[in-house]
């Protein structure tokens, strides 16, 4: 430990801290101009929806649009602090922003994940957003995961991971039940961030292992640029036991959009999709990946 | 507390009698408000002529507060020209890491050599930051670092990659994002190594914003909207890097551009290419030139700019006169054959403006111009000829184009694209794809530019050779390789 010199008193020619006179003790909401009267009253908070409803599924979007509006005459920079009753979590716990200040007045919006971590009780647990002296409390009811009927995607919303996940995309995108090309571009399938490394992987993880007998990978393509042009060509499609990865579908060359493995029945906690290859040699992108119990 | 001093130190933009200093309390740095409550805490500093701090020549108490991240920006003044000097800070009992620095000399002063580096563009999940090890273990009198210091992309990817939490995949966008985005980067020991071996004097480019924004327009994005993403994206810029109090932004607009002298040695005029420029001619992308990006009504740096860049250069007493920017001003025909095609992003997109600055410098007499860039992820020396597609025109400037430090994982000594380039553009008179910086040494005589590059940078434990040395002489515009 180095010597603590005793730092009292400004030596010689003073030094001042570039930040000097601004409102320093404002925490909530700041202007950007010194000097300028405090506009704490001027930003309005909103959150929407009003009351929120999920179960522990974790790939199933449960989001709150979390708005600020500048009402004054000078711009600020605000923040909305966001807290969840245990054990909600939040992907984001502050929301700081620029608020203009214009006319008509211009809104800022952030989209906030809440996520029922596995094992939360059926119930309701206030989502809580404050921004300065205003607060919003937004009700979440948990409820259980129904028990799957036969013949169910078992990956339906569950935990999605993957090596990468280009910006414009969402891991879970690949299993939200949407297995439609159309719907590609609004983020309904996951297309890697890392253009022309191979290999890449897509996982899907349960809590508690389940029993599967048939794995269902869709990847990308449209009539006018089917899977052949864009899809995923050489991959290996695994479930893991006992801690080891083990193949049970290898496939090369391929063109199908929808391609469907068929093994002996296999309990399992993790199942992924190695692309070793795509057919447009740039990204690997699926659509969905689905899992269903042997027949 | 825990140890507030987690990202390090830096000092920037050296005065004859003074610096900034810098320093950020984030005792959780990943945390958005780095593990700060919204109190304001006194941080100490003091500054002396050796690195044991027996001889402390100036201290002082800043307050940080929550509205800059608790950023601490202190702009030391009393200082004596070109001296070294080593500072530190002082908060809750835990003193910081010791940050090296170096004051200008005196306005009228020619020193007899001084050292420069410069450096860009640092995608973190790309590779390890070998080159700003190289680059701190060289104590340079002053580094430049010309835009793409953070990518507001997700991270969570590639050599290095950051977790899947969303705020890592998703862009930055949010005051809160991009603060966590540099808090990401700085906590690099490389990168912390670079801040304290030297003052920094920097300029942003497109990511720490947007992927090739262009005033108000970002792609898409109404301006209304872009411009508050804008503003969030100035505010973190300027709470991280050690920038004084005229830069600080005012909503979306921060004034970048300003001069340093190093008394009559250099003057560096740090440009600002992106928040005054038309937008991309032509859809951006790589084009043949064509009426827009020779429209005289474009520019790249805005009018005011362009004006105040060629009356200073004009009034400048200095030797070198050094431009520090984001993006070639060479042409980069980079197609081969007859045909050409030029970035619409490069000044070749708004070769009106390159054709006033060029021909400016050479109506008005201006001697030993040296323009140091970024952007392109490859090390490109140029002449800078009046007209380039004349091999008799005169060279009026010299261009020194540094390699990124990261972004583009290892690259090669010379790719496909850079043979093309070299073939197609005669005014080019060296091209490496490989990563890097370049250090520079600068006399009364000669400017020797010293392309530092790595052999990989995605392993952590890469070597930097230098790979060519250039130079330039006083009087003489067109670079030698040495």
């Amino acid at each position: 430990m180095k010597k603590i010199l005793p730092l009292t008193a400004v030596v010689g020619m003073a030094a001042a801290a570039v930040a000097a006179g601004l409102p320093s003790d404002e925490a909530r909401a700041v202007t950007s101009r010194p000097g300028a009267k405090s506009p704490r009253s001027t930003v309005t908070l909103s959150v929407a929806p009003g009351s929120l409803t999920a179960s522990e599924l974790p790939c199933l979007p449960t989001r709150l649009a979390v708005s600020m509006t500048n009402t004054g005459n000078e711009p600020v920079f605000a923040d909305a602090t966001l807290a969840a009753d245990a054990p909600i979590v939040l992907t984001d716990e502050v929301f700081s922003t620029y608020l203009p200040a214009t006319d008509p007045d211009q809104p800022v919006t952030r989209s906030v994940g809440v996520r029922v971590p596995h094992g939360t009780a059926p119930g309701t647990y206030d989502l809580t957003v404050t921004a300065g002296k205003q607060r919003v409390v937004v009700p979440l009811t948990v409820e259980a995961v129904p028990e799957p009927a036969p013949g169910t995607n078992l990956a339906f919303g569950r935990l999605a991971t993957a090596s990468s996940t280009h910006g414009n995309f969402r891991t879970c995108g690949a299993v939200d039940g949407d297995s439609d090309y159309r719907n590609w571009s609004t983020g309904s399938g996951w297309n890697d961030a890392d253009k022309g490394v191979f290999p890449d992987w897509l996982a899907v993880t349960w809590p508690e292992p389940v029993q599967l007998g048939r794995i269902e990978v869709v990847t990308y393509g449209t009539p006018s640029r089917p899977a052949a042009l864009q899809g995923v060509k050489d991959f290996d499609v695994q479930v893991r036991t006992g801690g080891d990865w083990l193949t049970v579908g290898s496939y090369r060359a391929n063109t199908r959009e929808r391609v469907v493995t068929t093994f002996d029945p296999v309990t399992t906690d993790s199942i992924r999709v190695v692309v070793h290859a795509s057919n447009s040699s740039d990204y690997s992108r699926i659509l969905e990946v689905e899992a269903f119990a042997p027949r | 507390m825990d140890d507030p001093f987690t990202l390090g130190v830096a000092s920037g933009d050296p005065l004859p009698d003074g610096v900034v200093l810098w320093t950020r309390l984030a005792p959780d740095p990943l945390d958005p408000f780095g593990g700060m409550d919204r109190r304001t805490y006194p941080v100490q500093w003091e500054v002396a002529t050796d690195e044991r701090f027996g001889r402390v020549v100036r201290r002082g108490t800043t307050r940080v507060g929550p509205e800059f991240g608790h950023t601490a920006h202190v702009d030391v003044r009393g200082l004596k020209p070109w001296r070294e000097y080593f500072y530190r800070f002082r908060c809750g009992g835990f003193i910081s890491p010791v940050g090296r620095t170096r004051t200008a000399p005196s306005p009228e002063q020619l020193v007899p050599r001084m050292s420069l580096a410069f450096a860009s563009c640092q995608a973190i999940w790309e590779g390890w930051y070998t080159a700003h090890r190289d680059l701190a273990s060289r104590r340079h009198d002053v580094v430049l670092f010309l835009g793409d210091y953070i990518y507001e992309f997700g991270n969570d990817r590639g050599i290095r990659p950051g977790d899947g939490e969303e705020h890592n995949t998703r862009q930055a966008v949010t005051l809160d994002d991009y603060r966590r985005r540099y808090a990401t980067y700085k906590l690099d020991p490389d990168l912390q190594a670079a801040h304290a071996s030297a003052p920094w004097i920097v300029v942003l480019d497109d990511h720490e914003v947007v992927d090739n924004w262009a005033g108000p327009h970002a792609g898409s994005t109404p301006p209304a909207e872009f411009l508050v993403r804008r503003a969030n994206a100035l505010r973190a810029y300027w709470e991280h890097m050690p920038l004084r109090a005229p830069q600080l932004p005012q909503g979306p607009d921060m004034r970048l551009h300003r001069r340093l002298r190093y008394g009559r040695l250099a003057e560096f005029s740090m440009l600002d290419t992106r928040q005054y420029r038309d937008d991309q001619a032509n859809g951006d992308g790589t084009k043949a030139p064509n009426a827009a990006t020779a429209d005289p009504a474009r520019s790249l740096l805005g009018f005011p700019q362009e004006r105040w860049l060629l009356d200073g250069l004009t009034a400048s007493p200095a030797r070198w006169n050094v431009l520090g920017h984001q993006t070639a001003i060479t042409l980069l025909d980079t197609v081969s054959g007859p045909d050409v095609a030029v970035p619409m992003d490069t000044w070749d997109g708004y070769s009106a403006s390159r054709d006033r600055l060029l021909g400016g410098i050479a109506a008005r007499g201006i001697r030993n111009v040296v323009s140091l860039a970024g952007d392109l992820h490859r090390s490109v020396v140029s002449d800078l000829a009046l007209d380039f597609h004349d091999p008799d025109s005169r060279v009026v400037a010299t261009e020194f184009v540094g390699t990124s430090i990261t972004s583009g994982r290892d690259g090669q000594d010379l790719d496909a694209g850079g043979q093309v380039l070299l073939d197609e553009n005669p005014h080019m008179r060296f091209g490496n794809f490989k990563r890097g910086y370049v250090s520079c040494e600068i006399t009364p005589e000669l400017w020797l530019s010293d392309f530092r590059v790595c052999d990989k940078v995605t392993v952590p434990d890469g070597t930097v050779s230098s790979r060519a040395v250039f130079a330039v002489e006083n009087g003489v515009a067109a670079v030698q390789q040495a």
